[in-house]
Formats: structure tokens, C-alpha cells, sequence
């Protein structure tokens, strides 16, 4: 297994933000999560990479605890992470950028400059490598966002809302990406997306959360037809036939 | 248009060409002034290429995001190093430039250290509060520091005006090319990265707290080594070192010539050069008056070309490129 979330519990004060969650992800999965805002699912993606400290229970990535440390040294065991509201460097190029995350595993300028060009490439953005970030548009941050925690090399990468805010044909070639980033890259990926689209035609198993509860899991079919989710999330019209096939 | 891309290069960016006649005429004044023998010239020029130097540490700072402004901290624990252990131990020069070394390195770790625990306003009343405690030490500690009114260099440390200019000149030159190296160096990428966004940096797999420390830490070093050389210059050193007319300045000169570029500090020394000039034929009872023009000069800088005069040379959208 390699990932293994064990009663994950998150207090902000007195808001139970993530309550007891149980989670498992295999070498290979891709993995959705689902629900309503302020469900708590941007809270376990923290979580998993070390941004805030379980409050109760475990994560384990590849049978070792992940608690109690740091960021960086999670993302040098192999996972990262992309940020819901698209994190970036504004006053850096993308080449820079990308550079960042190639660091983490090359030691020299040489070859980590050669592994962000060739992030670069297989991310389409060929030729803005001198742009800065500021002047990228919406469809290429997330992609030079993308690039970056590629150029880490994960195991485990997790995409929190990386399709929000893109245009139906930019989904489509994001969508593209990703399946390839899966299938030639070979990296288990774990993605939070309010696009189901993406979800239902992606991801082989999908957990639905609620108030920080999972109220389900399973294959996206399963999910779909499961009553609960349909009242607290997809409602009573959703067609799952159109988005599974996509 | 299709201008022949070598020869017409000039035609097309006028910049670099201004900036390239510019720098010519600088060297050959540079290497022109010790050959007047005049010492007033000379000790302007030490002046300028020091503050070249301390614009580069701050910058060295400036690159993770420290704010430093109280650099005057680290260049008085240079100047003190090296005078106590002259004049106090009797011990050798090199032995000086390691104290203040040590000192400066100590502090920067502290300094550092807090950087990653608090942010904006009590970062800086906590460096306020460091700064002022060591001012207060370089003037109560008497049997160490000679009290108020300071402690001397030996005379048999007086240098020739000359060797003082080129000794300058070297620690100017070294200082730009180490900031040149520093920024295009895996460190320099975890530094600005740090810079710009702290939780994408850590979540890419940098250490974030190492490179904060470690910018605090060669900032304040190259800071020290400048009051190390400071002290041979001033020969008479006191707690002056560490007032905030010096931090006021090192500010003055990086922000006004622009952060983040190499070019910054050499272009806001002539600030420096403007303010010897004028202190020199000023009354001596109206100096205090320098530090309010020092403040309404960052201030109209802030207004007017935030960027600082480096990015005059510059195209839009050049700024902290990835060279290689
Ligand atoms: N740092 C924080 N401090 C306090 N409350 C937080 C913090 N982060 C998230 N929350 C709260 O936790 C709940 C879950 O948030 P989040 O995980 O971002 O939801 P989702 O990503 O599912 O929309 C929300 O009510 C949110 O306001
Ligand atoms: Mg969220």
C-alpha cells in the first residue's frame, strides 16, 4: 500500500475540520475525492503533505508515519502536492520555477535544469521558459504549477482543484495531461476536483466527503448510485452515464 | 524589420549601450583617483565601494525576503571584533576578522532562526530589540569596548590611503561577483523561491528555515567583513557603528539602486559619494540633518521608481531571470 490514512482527525478550535477518516491508496490508483465545500478535503490534502499537524491519528506513506515531519522532507520521501488556489512564484521565470522542484533531486545546476526543461516540455510550455509567472495565463500557471511538483519526482502526486477556473477545451487537454502523467510518468495520483468529469472519467476508486466524515467509497458506478452522495452532493438530476465515458 | 541581430545590438537596446558607456567611464575614473594621490577623492572612493559591498550583503538578505533594517548590527560586531581583539589581545588580524565573523554568524543564526517563527512587524521589532541591545552592550561593556567614547585601532595598523582604496575596491568587486555566483547557484533559486512563496518553496522539496538562516547568515558575515575593513579605514572606531544612520544608508544605497540586481548597490552609491561630498562642506552641526535627507530620498524612491535605478538599464520582464 502506499498510502495509508488512519483515523485522520483535524480540529480548528472547536470545527472538527476532518473526523476519523480511513483512506488507502495503491501503487498505480488514481484516487478522487469528492463533496461540498468546506467538506474538509483541501484539510486532509495538508495534512498528507505536512502543512498542519493531525490532531488525532496517522498517515503512513509506504509503511513509514509521515507524522511529525516536515514538508520538504515529505515531498523528498515522493509526494507533493498542487494548491487549490494556485500557488506560485509571480516574480520568477518559469524555468526558475520548475528549476525549484527539480532541486530536490539533482544535485547539480546541470541536471536539474535539464530535468525542469524536460518538465517543461512534456507540460506543452516549450518556449516561455524566460517568461516570468506573472505573465502566464490562467491555463499555463497551472500547468507551470504542475511542471514544478513533476519536476520533484513524486511517487504520490496530490491535485487539489487543478481543472477550477479552466474553460471546457482547456479541460479537455489538462485531462490529456494528466492521463499521461499517469500513464508515462507512472505517478499514483489522489486528486480533489468539483469537476466530475474529470473525476468519474479519471479515477478507479473515489471517497465522498461530508463535514469531515466519509460517507462513501468506491468505484465511481458505486458512488454515483449510492443515495447519500446524491443528497449531499451530486443531486437528484446528476447523470453519471455521460461523465464515466468522457 | 530584420536589423543584423550582433552588430546592431546596440542600436536596438540603447540601454545597454548607456549602461556599458557608463560603466567604462567608471572604471577609468576608479583607476584614475589613486593616481591624483588626492586623499579626499580616495577616501570618497573607499567610502563607495564599502557601501557597494554592505548593498550587496543586504541584497544577499533581500533575496529570502529579509528586511534587514538593522544591518548596522552586523557591520558594528565586524568593526568591534576586529579592535577588541587588536587592542584588547593583542592577537593577530586574522584572528579579528574571525571574531567579528563568529559574532555576526551567531547573530544571524538567532536573527534567522526568529525569521522563520514570527513575520512582518514582530520580526522587525524583535531585530529593533537585538540591534539596540548590542548598541547598548558597545557602550556600558567599558572595560571591553572603551564606553562612549570608543576604542582605537593600534597606529601600527595604519594603512597607506592607497592600499585602503584597493583593498576596497577588491572587497566591492568580490562581493558582486559573489552575489552574481550566490543568485544563479541552487541557492540563490531557494532563496528567491523562499522569497515568493514559503509553502510552494517547502512543498517543492525546499528546506525552508536552512535557506532562510543561511541567506541571514552570509548577508551578516559579508556585512561584518566590511567592518572589519571599515576599522582599519576609521581608525578611531566607536558604539557610531552601530547607530541607524549606517542601517539608514545600506538601506539607502540597495533599495534606491534597486533590489535584486547586482547593478542596485553600484548605482545607489553614488548616493554615498553625493553625501561624503557634501557632509565635507557641510558644518559639522548639521550632519544629524543627513539621516532626514537619507529618509526623504527612500521615500520619494518608493514613490517614484520603486524598482530602483538598475531596472533604468533594464528591459521589462528582464528582472531576476535564470541566467546560466
Ligand atoms: N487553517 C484553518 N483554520 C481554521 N479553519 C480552517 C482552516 N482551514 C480550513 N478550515 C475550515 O475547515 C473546513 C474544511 O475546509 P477545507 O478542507 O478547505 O474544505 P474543502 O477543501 O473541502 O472545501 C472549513 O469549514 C474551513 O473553514
Ligand atoms: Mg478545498
Amino acid at each position: 500500500m502506499l498510502l495509508k490514512i488512519e483515523n485522520a482527525t483535524t480540529r480548528f478550535g472547536g470545527l472538527v475540520a476532518n473526523d476519523h477518516i480511513n483512506m488507502e491508496i495503491e501503487k498505480g490508483d488514481i484516487v478522487g475525492l469528492i463533496g461540498p465545500n468546506g467538506a474538509g478535503k483541501s484539510t486532509i490534502f495538508k495534512s498528507i503533505v505536512g502543512f498542519n499537524p493531525l490532531s488525532e491519528g496517522r498517515i503512513f506513506f509506504k509503511g513509514q508515519s509521515l507524522s511529525g515531519k516536515m514538508t520538504h522532507k515529505i515531498c523528498r520521501l515522493g509526494i507533493t502536492c498542487t494548491f487549490q488556489h494556485a500557488q506560485l512564484f509571480t516574480n520568477i521565470s518559469l524555468e526558475e520555477s520548475v528549476l525549484m522542484g527539480a532541486y530536490c533531486r539533482k544535485k547539480t545546476k546541470a541536471q536539474a535544469r535539464a530535468l525542469a526543461l524536460e518538465m517543461i516540455n512534456f507540460t506543452g510550455l516549450a518556449g516561455r521558459e524566460k517568461l516570468k509567472i506573472s505573465g502566464l495565463n490562467m491555463f499555463e500557471r497551472k500547468k507551470a504549477e504542475l511542471a514544478a511538483a513533476l519536476a520533484t519526482g513524486p511517487e504520490l502526486l496530490l491535485l487539489d482543484e487543478l481543472f477550477a477556473g479552466l474553460v471546457p477545451t482547456e479541460i479537455q487537454r489538462m485531462l490529456d495531461l494528466i492521463r499521461r502523467v499517469h500513464g508515462e510518468l507512472g505517478i499514483t495520483l489522489f486528486i480533489v476536483e468539483h469537476v466530475l468529469r474529470v473525476i468519474m472519467s479519471l479515477c478507479t476508486k473515489i471517497y465522498v466527503l461530508e463535514y469531515g466524515h466519509v460517507i462513501a467509497q468506491g468505484t465511481p458506478e458505486s458512488v454515483t448510485q449510492n443515495p447519500l452522495v446524491i443528497k449531499a452532493y451530486l443531486g437528484e438530476d446528476y447523470d453519471a452515464s455521460r461523465d464515466i465515458q468522457s | 524589420m530584420n536589423l543584423q541581430p550582433k552588430a546592431l545590438a546596440f542600436v536596438r537596446e540603447p540601454r545597454k549601450l548607456i549602461g556599458a558607456i557608463l560603466l567604462l567611464s567608471a572604471v577609468i575614473l576608479i583607476l584614475y583617483i589613486p593616481v591624483t594621490k588626492n586623499r579626499r577623492l580616495m577616501t570618497i572612493g573607499i567610502m563607495a565601494f564599502m557601501y557597494i559591498a554592505l548593498g550587496e550583503s543586504w541584497n544577499i538578505g533581500a533575496m529570502t525576503g529579509l528586511f534587514s533594517i538593522a544591518h548596522s548590527a552586523f557591520f558594528g560586531l565586524g568593526v568591534y571584533g576586529i579592535t577588541i581583539t587588536l587592542t584588547r589581545f593583542q592577537g593577530p588580524v586574522i584572528a579579528g576578522i574571525l571574531a567579528g565573523l563568529i559574532l555576526n554568524i551567531i547573530l544571524a543564526v538567532i536573527i534567522g532562526g526568529i525569521s522563520s517563527k514570527l513575520s512582518g512587524l514582530y520580526f522587525t521589532m524583535a531585530l529593533i530589540g537585538l540591534s539596540a541591545t548590542i548598541y547598548s552592550l558597545s557602550v556600558q561593556w567599558v572595560s571591553l569596548t572603551g564606553g562612549s567614547s570608543g576604542i582605537s585601532m593600534p597606529r601600527a595598523y595604519l594603512l597607506p590611503k592607497r592600499t585602503l582604496y584597493f583593498i576596497a575596491l577588491g572587497i566591492a568587486v568580490l562581493s558582486m561577483i559573489f552575489y552574481v555566483f550566490l543568485r544563479r547557484s541552487k541557492a540563490g533559486t531557494c532563496f528567491v523561491t523562499t522569497r515568493e512563496n514559503p509553502s510552494l518553496a517547502a512543498a517543492l522539496g525546499s528546506n525552508v528555515p536552512f535557506w532562510r538562516i543561511l541567506s541571514t547568515v552570509l548577508s551578516a558575515s559579508m556585512a561584518g567583513l566590511c567592518g572589519s575593513f571599515y576599522a582599519f579605514h576609521l581608525m578611531s572606531n566607536n558604539s557610531e557603528v552601530f547607530s541607524g544612520a549606517y542601517s539608514l544608508k545600506i538601506m539607502m544605497v540597495s533599495i534606491v539602486g534597486g533590489i535584486n540586481s547586482v547593478w542596485g548597490p553600484v548605482l545607489g552609491c553614488l548616493l554615498i559619494i553625493m553625501d561624503e561630498y557634501i557632509r565635507g562642506s557641510m558644518p559639522s552641526g548639521l550632519a544629524p540633518l543627513s539621516v532626514v535627507i537619507y529618509a526623504l530620498i527612500l521615500i520619494l524612491m518608493a514613490l517614484v521608481k520603486p524598482a530602483g535605478l538598475a531596472s533604468f538599464f533594464e528591459k521589462p520582464g528582464d528582472r531576476h531571470a535564470a541566467k546560466n
